[in-house]
């Protein structure tokens, strides 16, 4: 008789070869995963991580060492700056390689944290529920007033301009749109069956909320994380614009674009070409949230 | 109804008044005495310290804030300390016009540019405007506003040569508010585009246009007009909280421009390091955005009475 | 105490007058060869063509001080005053001293007696006699403050008090200031010549208070405040009864003047060239470049070039590089509780955790640090050939300043600072963070840092550098709280060839950015001394202590570049720190 169904209810086919299996099994995998993902995208996003990794390995020039013979020359695909030079004849496109190590580092960190907190208070929220979860919410909509940027820029011009300050504002400014939407998700799983019978069942309120609910909102966790990452990284890039960002001589693309405004009406390149990156990365960073919140949510239609 | 409405009254009040708390604190634990800021570096210690005496900065912080609140409740934000001492309430109210117009010419940019787009593209899918919108579109979600400001100017005013870069608008008159509020709206102009699209799209596809349309009853017109009012729903749901955030960011398109809006008044403010003005300033942005968000409640809670009872 | 003994009252009764000629002298001896003392070959009012009025005239400045207009309740300078209250005593457009308010005066070690101009009015028909200036001098001592209604003084009330014992009306245009003991210096702080910071107004106005003043602001001066957006913009009214009539202070031709404030250096540019201002102040170096320049070498004459034109000033304000770690040492090793020579207590310095190992506590390590900053390229390169590397702590066309050490900045040499640190015990270098602070008409600076991180790499010395708003930055330097150490980046030097910059030492410790006993010996000394060689004498003294400590080095001396369209036909002013000064003296096309 032929068997189909193994017996855990398993389908039974025929296995081809072992090595090519393997393999192609792999990439079987792989493709599932990275099915319909901006393929641009995500390359971009890996070179730019690459990019802040190993900097030093990848930048033809120093992003400090100035050049005052060289100051301002135009990019030119034969000459040995490929992207041009800035007010201090430095190498833009090795600046822009180091400097992808300040978005990078902020955009992940900052975002990070503002996960972390928005998490929590989901959590603890939609679990405990009654005056807790009121209470949290009052906080939440406070925050929600605050005139994000205004604050930011106050706060950062306060504690100081540094990287870990930025981090820290950016990351205590952004946790409440986490909070929010991790909440009611985490409110309709609580209401489903099987965490009313893991609290019938004794489990304590910080156990179904770590081994039942957490699990499952990790995707939409996801998807607003990438999606945040791209606002982080504008944020920084305005912070710095206004002089708010990382001190000299380090590079950032916010500050190089901040450099180059008083040189607007003799060299296009200098404001031109940091906020390309800029852009692409937060471009990348969208269409990948976007391809998650896709995969995650397949009746949801492509924006 | 009513009781609803005094109820969110009072809580935005409560929140408003925490903000200022926090705002109150933050600023003056950053920094030192206001005055050392304030006086030119030729000033003697003698100077510093017969001023401090003055302004009541060498009294604890919680007197200072004791007495902050009382000026409050008289509705006395406190005298700006460089804007001519003026009142801040003052200084920040004559510089709101400026900013809402900023606003309202970005919001108005947005929305009328972004639905008709949004609505083309929707009505040919995959075709060339439709694949180049998209990529617009997503362009401008990412572009950061200041970049915008900085691509318009380096396009209109260093190579065109059309408009001019900074002004405002009583100088200027309609011209000059052209590049600010393109940059100030275009964010929000791709992600109106977006959701017009895919809103119109998700109605003509729905199994109650596919129904009506086998039926062969309506004209294609009204089957437009029925996609249309569908999608403009969210466009007008976040209208205004959109144009809440709008104030907030117009920051840094206030700076760029020299744009004369509270935007550009904080800036200063905090170079300055003017606590009472960089107060107001906040308080005010915070007051309007409570405001809309009130009002939007309300509004929600008329048209939907459970709501209320929550 | 040196000054007292230096002076003795009956012999030296004579001197003052000799001493104002000399004073005058030493002003007049700066005004540089090789460019045309105004006003001979400068265009006149309705000569020539030039229209007698015109309408408007429109200014675009990146920050005009403070942004008050109550000369009594002032809490920073604010040039604004320059256009609607008097001065005592002005600049010409030679840098000379020039009467104002008060056409001569005279000065003892008991005090200054002023004669007034009898034709000296306030706009509302008042005259301004001395009772007018006594009640001003009364304001700034802050005699009026509950009276009126002032809810604070002056910002520098103490000091005046300082200066001023008493004042005496002698006659309607005489009036006698009695100093408390002798204080040369009174002139350069009140008394409106090179950077100056007190304006007279109208007492019958201020008097009323500071709500009711600020209905009307109107004074002396030839401009009245029509309308006033604090921080962004204002427009003065020309009042066409102006009383003056000196060359350098007269009716102006501009009927009204708009000052807008535009802090970003392209938009400023932007409103120049789609004609909407006629006048830049402080152009970006790099956008001076390409454009037209004035024909004449110090002032501002249209080269008839049919374009946008520009004019170089020079000094407005140098930059030094400063190491603090060991004044903080120093300060700190001393008892508390200590008192100056002028009886002010001096606030206890502590150490920061930065400073209790530093590589900078070692001279050689400073010395090297400064080898390896190549000035002249820095001048040639960033700061596009605008800036003059400068070896002197005083700037050119200051007083004091001498030229043989003006114009020698210290050397370039990479391989000894490499060998400097070697021997200090740092072949490889170290790490730490340094300071400095954006200033308005302050060019430059951030360019700067860039440059000397990137130098200062080639020796394995790794620098990052906080930038503060000015407010920040110049509140870090207070006596006691010094922040900004292990290195800063300092821009000062008063920007007019008076000593006023030895006042500086006093009050702010930190802002030479080395303070020993010497240093502060001499800087009560110096304020002191009336005879100009004598305190020429001293400040060379001064300077030579401040360099030998090795831990002030002055880097370059700052250009300030104005940029005019071509409908100003000339703008006389001074030729160093033309902050601000003779806007009323511009003449245009039409």
């Amino acid at each position: 008789m032929l068997r189909f169904k193994g017996s855990n209810g398993e389908l039974l086919l025929p296995r081809p070869a072992a090595t090519l299996a393997g393999l192609s099994s792999l990439v079987q995998k792989l493709r599932e995963v990275f099915r319909g993902a901006p393929k641009l995208s995500l390359v971009f996003l890996a070179m730019a991580i690459l990019c802040a990794a190993f900097a030093p390995l990848i930048a033809p020039f120093s992003p400090v060492a100035t050049n005052p013979t060289n100051i301002l020359q135009p990019p030119s695909v034969f000459s040995n700056h490929m992207l041009g030079t800035d007010n201090q004849g430095r190498d833009i496109l090795s600046r822009l390689i180091y400097g992808a190590q300040t978005s990078v580092k902020i955009g992940v960190v900052a975002v990070l944290l503002a996960a972390t907190v928005g998490t929590l208070i989901a959590l603890v929220s939609g679990v405990f529920r009654g005056w807790v979860d009121r209470l949290l919410m009052r906080i939440t909509d406070m925050f929600l007033a605050l005139p994000y940027l205004m604050v930011a820029l106050t706060a950062v011009a306060l504690l100081g301009p540094s990287i870990p300050n930025v981090i820290l504002v950016i990351g205590l400014l952004r946790w409440m749109g986490f909070a929010r939407v991790l909440r009611s998700e985490v409110l309709k799983l609580v209401e489903m069956d099987f965490v009313r019978l893991a609290l019938a069942a004794g489990s304590s309120r910080s156990r179904i909320m770590l081994k039942h609910v957490f699990p499952n909102i990790i995707n939409t966790l996801l998807v607003l994380a990438t999606l945040e990452v791209g606002l982080a990284v504008i944020v920084e890039a305005s912070l710095s614009f206004l002089g708010l960002g990382v001190p000299r001589p380090t590079p950032s693309w916010g500050s190089m674009l901040r450099d180059s405004q008083q040189y607007i009406y003799i060299a296009w390149w200098f404001p031109l070409i940091p906020g390309i990156a800029i852009t692409l990365l937060v471009m990348s960073a969208n269409l990948t949230g976007d391809w998650l919140r896709d995969r995650f949510d397949p009746t949801r239609r492509q924006l | 109804m009513s009781r609803y409405i005094v109820k969110r009254l009072i809580e935005g009040s409560i929140t408003l008044w925490l903000i200022t708390l926090a705002v109150f604190f933050i600023l003056r634990l950053g920094g030192g005495n206001p005055v050392e800021y304030m006086l030119p570096p030729e000033a003697s210690s003698a100077d510093i310290e017969k001023l401090t005496q003055a302004y009541g900065f060498d009294k604890p912080l919680i007197h200072q804030y004791w007495i902050f609140n009382q000026k409050l409740l008289r509705g006395d934000l406190g005298d700006a300390l460089s804007w001519d001492k003026r009142p801040t309430v003052r200084v920040v109210w004559d510089r709101v016009p400026a900013t809402l117009q900023l606003t309202s010419a970005a919001m108005m940019f947005a929305v009328i540019l972004g639905v008709t787009m949004g609505a083309i593209a929707a009505a040919r899918p995959d075709s060339l405007f439709d694949r180049v919108g998209r990529v617009v579109a997503i362009t401008g979600q990412s572009m950061p506003v200041f970049w915008v400001g900085l691509l318009l100017i380096l396009l209109f005013s260093v190579y065109l040569g059309w408009l001019p870069s900074a002004g405002g608008i009583d100088r200027l008159g309609l011209k000059g508010i052209i590049m600010p509020a393109l940059s100030l709206g275009f964010f929000l102009m791709a992600s109106h585009m977006r959701i017009v699209r895919s809103t119109m799209l998700d109605v003509l596809e729905s199994d109650y246009i596919k129904l009506v349309r086998a039926k062969g009853l309506p004209t294609r017109m009204v089957i437009w007009k029925h996609a249309f009012k569908n999608a403009s729903i969210p466009v007008f749901t976040l209208f205004f909280v959109n144009f809440a955030a709008l104030i907030s960011g117009a920051v840094v398109t206030e700076t760029i421009f020299a744009w004369p809006g509270i935007g550009r008044l904080l800036v200063d403010s905090l170079i300055l390091r003017d606590y009472p003005t960089t107060q107001t300033v906040i308080f005010f942005a915070a007051s309007f955005i409570v405001f809309i968000n009130i009002v939007v409640d309300i509004m929600y809670a008329w048209l939907d009475p459970r709501i209320r009872m929550e | 105490m040196l000054f007292y003994r230096l002076l003795k009252p009956k012999p030296l009764a004579f001197v003052p007058v000799v001493l104002l000629c000399l004073v005058a002298l030493a002003y007049g001896g700066q005004a540089k060869a090789g460019s045309q003392a105004w006003p001979d070959a400068f265009p006149k009012k309705g000569v020539g063509g030039v229209p007698e009025a015109v309408e408007k005239l429109t200014i675009a400045v990146d920050s005009w001080g403070t942004s008050e207009l109550n000369p009594w309740a002032l809490s920073s300078v604010s040039f604004l005053g320059d256009y609607f209250n008097l001065r005592l005593m002005m600049q010409n457009p030679n840098g000379d001293l020039a009467p104002a308010w008060a056409t001569e005066f005279t000065q003892t070690e008991e005090g200054i007696t002023f004669r007034l101009n009898p034709k000296a009015r306030f706009r509302d028909g008042t005259p301004a006699d001395a009772q007018a200036l006594k009640l001003n001098f009364e304001g700034f001592m802050g005699k009026f403050v509950k009276e009126a209604g002032y809810e604070a003084p002056l910002w520098s009330v103490a000091r005046v008090n300082e200066f001023i014992e008493s004042v005496q009306v002698l006659s309607p245009t005489e009036v006698f200031v009695k100093t408390r003991g002798p204080q040369p210096t009174f002139m350069w702080v009140l008394g409106g010549n090179g950077y100056h910071s007190h304006w007279y107004g109208n007492p019958g106005r201020l008097l009323k208070g500071p709500k009711e003043y600020l209905k009307d602001r109107a004074g002396g001066g030839p401009y009245k405040v029509k309308e006033w957006d604090p921080g962004n913009r204002i427009v003065f009214e020309r009042w066409d009864d102006f009383w003056a009539d000196y060359p350098h202070w007269h009716m102006p031709q501009a009927r009204t003047i708009e000052i807008l404030t535009v802090p970003d250096p392209a938009a400023r540019f932007a409103l120049l060239k789609s004609g909407q201002v006629d006048i830049v102040y402080n152009l970006p170096w790099a956008l001076a470049k390409g454009l037209a320049r004035s024909e004449d070498g110090v002032r501002g004459v249209n080269p008839g070039k049919r374009g946008i034109w520009t004019q170089t000033y020079k000094a407005n304000g140098m930059l030094v590089l400063t190491f603090g770690c060991p004044i903080q040492q120093r300060e700190v090793a001393k008892p508390p509780d200590r008192v100056n020579q002028a009886g002010v207590k001096i606030p206890q310095w502590s150490l920061s955790d930065v400073c209790k190992d530093h590589p900078t506590l070692n001279t050689r390590v400073r010395r090297a640090l400064n080898l390896a900053i190549d000035k002249q390229a820095l001048s040639k390169g960033p700061h596009f050939g605008f800036s003059t590397p400068i070896g002197s702590i005083f700037h050119a066309g200051s007083f004091g300043a001498r030229p043989e050490k003006v114009i020698n900045p210290s050397p370039y040499n990479l391989e000894e600072a490499r060998r400097l640190l070697r021997e200090a015990g740092y072949p490889n270098g170290f790490t730490m963070v340094g300071h400095l602070g954006q200033f308005a008409g302050r060019p430059g600076i951030p360019e700067t840092a860039d440059f000397i991180a990137s130098s200062w790499e080639k020796l394995g010395v790794k620098v990052t550098w906080q930038e503060h708003d000015p407010s920040d930055f110049v509140r870090g330097f207070r006596a006691g709280v010094f922040s900004w150490v292990p290195v800063n980046l300092q821009t000062w030097g008063r920007q007019d060839h008076s000593g006023v910059v030895s006042i500086l030492y006093r009050s702010t410790a930190g802002y030479t950015g080395v303070y020993n006993d010497r240093v502060e010996e001499l800087s009560f000394d110096i304020p002191a001394t009336f005879d100009p060689a004598a305190m020429k004498r001293k400040l060379a003294i001064l300077e030579d202590e401040v360099l030998s400590l090795e831990e002030t080095f002055p880097l370059y001396g700052m250009s300030l570049i104005n940029a005019y369209s071509d409908r100003v036909l000339a703008h006389p002013t001074v030729e160093f720190s033309p902050h601000f000064k003779h806007y009323d003296l511009v003449l245009l096309r039409k």
